[in-house]
């Protein structure tokens, strides 16, 4: 009796003891989980640029272009087969492929901007006018009926290959696309928990992501996989852009966006901590009028200048709470 | 004898027992106050106010970097050219 008594008392006492020790613990725990949240935004640009990484929608673009150029010159050799005395179309063919090779190189080297200029000042030049030229030089060397026929057909095949080609690279485009868009779109997600740890309304940045998955990144997979050609998938691809990148009226803007939605929160809660004794007149004048901004351009395709009148207003705002933040009692 | 022994034993464990925990429970009463004592902060001094308050909205200041996403703001590098049409 007294020794089941003695090991009831020992094992009582030990329970206190671990509790009264787990009551010391538990705050330290919470205290560093908080601190290495505190770290988060530290390399905010750094992963942005990380997660953008686009050399694979630069090399499926590349892979587009390529089915373009491969059809266009093979239909040219075919008319040359048929009929020789338009070798000279030949040089077309040389120039188009030339240009692919440059592209690629572009491609290679990850350079985004080089391969969309080169590509609209001189490789879709060129290839505008191949077609009315090949077309036109066709018509005024008279083929007979026969020729014609034959030359239908061979096109009609290469045709076939064509569709296959740049099915296959539009695909590869839209999948690398949506892969891009969620690297980008977790690193928003980082953030945002870095903020909530700070004590940060963060609803409305949280809100815009969820806008954009269901308005941008669903809708871009579901048309994805519904496509059953390169044509379906282009419209597809271009009527979905998460940021700039739609020439049509397609585009969310979710950089602009989250960031004057971040700004907003983050000068909320600094008000709220100081008692609402921080100027922000300039960060607030600047964060209304990229609001204006956006609101002018919508959903359409800006412009660089209307990307500087934008961002410009977006960094200055940023600039402005910074600046606002090292005296926080308006001075 | 042995049940006077057996006896005298039993109070000996049941005296141990009690000293144990009479310790074992002054050291929790110690450790609790001690967290009690860090959970319910004195009211902080002006100054001390004044600290936490520049040391929330200087936490907050390195969230404030802004950026566009590099090769997304000016267009898409999917051609939009199309091929020779049949003859």
């Amino acid at each position: 009796m007294a020794r089941r008594t003695f090991v009831f008392l020992s094992a009582l006492s030990a329970m206190m003891l671990c509790l009264a020790f787990a009551a010391n613990i538990v705050p330290s725990t919470v205290y560093s989980s908080i601190s290495s949240n505190a770290s988060v935004g530290l390399n905010y640009r750094a992963a942005l640029i990380a997660a953008a990484d686009n050399s694979k929608v630069l090399s499926s673009a590349a892979q587009f272009i390529s089915c373009k150029t491969n059809f266009t010159a093979t239909f040219i050799d075919q008319v040359n087969d048929e009929v020789p005395s338009l070798s000279n179309l030949t040089s077309l063919s040389g120039n188009l492929l030339q240009q692919t090779a440059q592209l690629q190189l572009y491609a290679n080297e990850k350079n985004y901007s080089l391969f969309r200029d080169y590509m609209i000042s001189t490789y879709n030049p060129e290839l505008k006018q191949i077609g009315p030229a090949v077309l036109s030089s066709i018509r005024s060397a008279n083929l007979t009926a026969n020729a014609t026929a034959i030359l239908r057909a061979e096109y009609n095949s290469s045709r076939q290959s064509y569709a296959n080609c740049s099915f296959s690279a539009v695909r590869s485009y839209a999948l690398n696309k949506i892969q891009t868009y969620d690297n980008i779109t977790a690193q928003y997600d980082v953030q945002i928990s870095g903020l909530d740890a700070q004590g940060v309304d963060t609803s409305a940045m949280s809100s815009l992501l969820q806008n954009a998955t269901a308005q941008v990144i669903g809708p871009l997979s579901q048309g994805l996989n519904k496509s059953t050609n390169s044509s379906q998938l282009l419209a597809v691809v271009r009527q979905h852009c998460l940021f700039n990148e739609c020439s049509s009226a397609s585009n969310y803007h979710l950089a602009a966006r989250f960031e004057i939605a971040k700004l907003d929160a983050i000068m909320a809660k600094a008000q709220s901590v100081a008692n609402g004794t921080i100027n922000f007149t300039n960060a607030t004048e600047s964060i209304g009028a990229a609001n204006s901004a956006l609101a002018s351009i919508g959903s359409s395709h800006y412009n660089q200048s209307l990307h500087l009148v934008l961002w410009d207003n977006i960094t200055y705002a940023s600039k402005a709470i910074r600046a606002a933040l090292a005296r926080p009692k308006g001075g | 004898m042995a049940a006077n022994r057996n006896k005298h034993k039993n109070k000996l464990l049941i005296g141990i027992a009690g000293i144990i925990i009479l310790i074992i429970a002054v050291a929790a009463l110690l450790l609790g106050a001690q967290t009690q004592q860090s959970a319910a902060a004195p009211p902080m001094h002006p100054m001390q106010t004044v600290n936490s308050t520049l040391s929330q909205l200087s936490n907050l200041t390195q969230y404030l970097n802004v950026t566009d996403i590099p090769n997304y703001d000016y267009g898409s590098v999917l051609d939009n050219q199309t091929v020779p049409s049949s003859p």
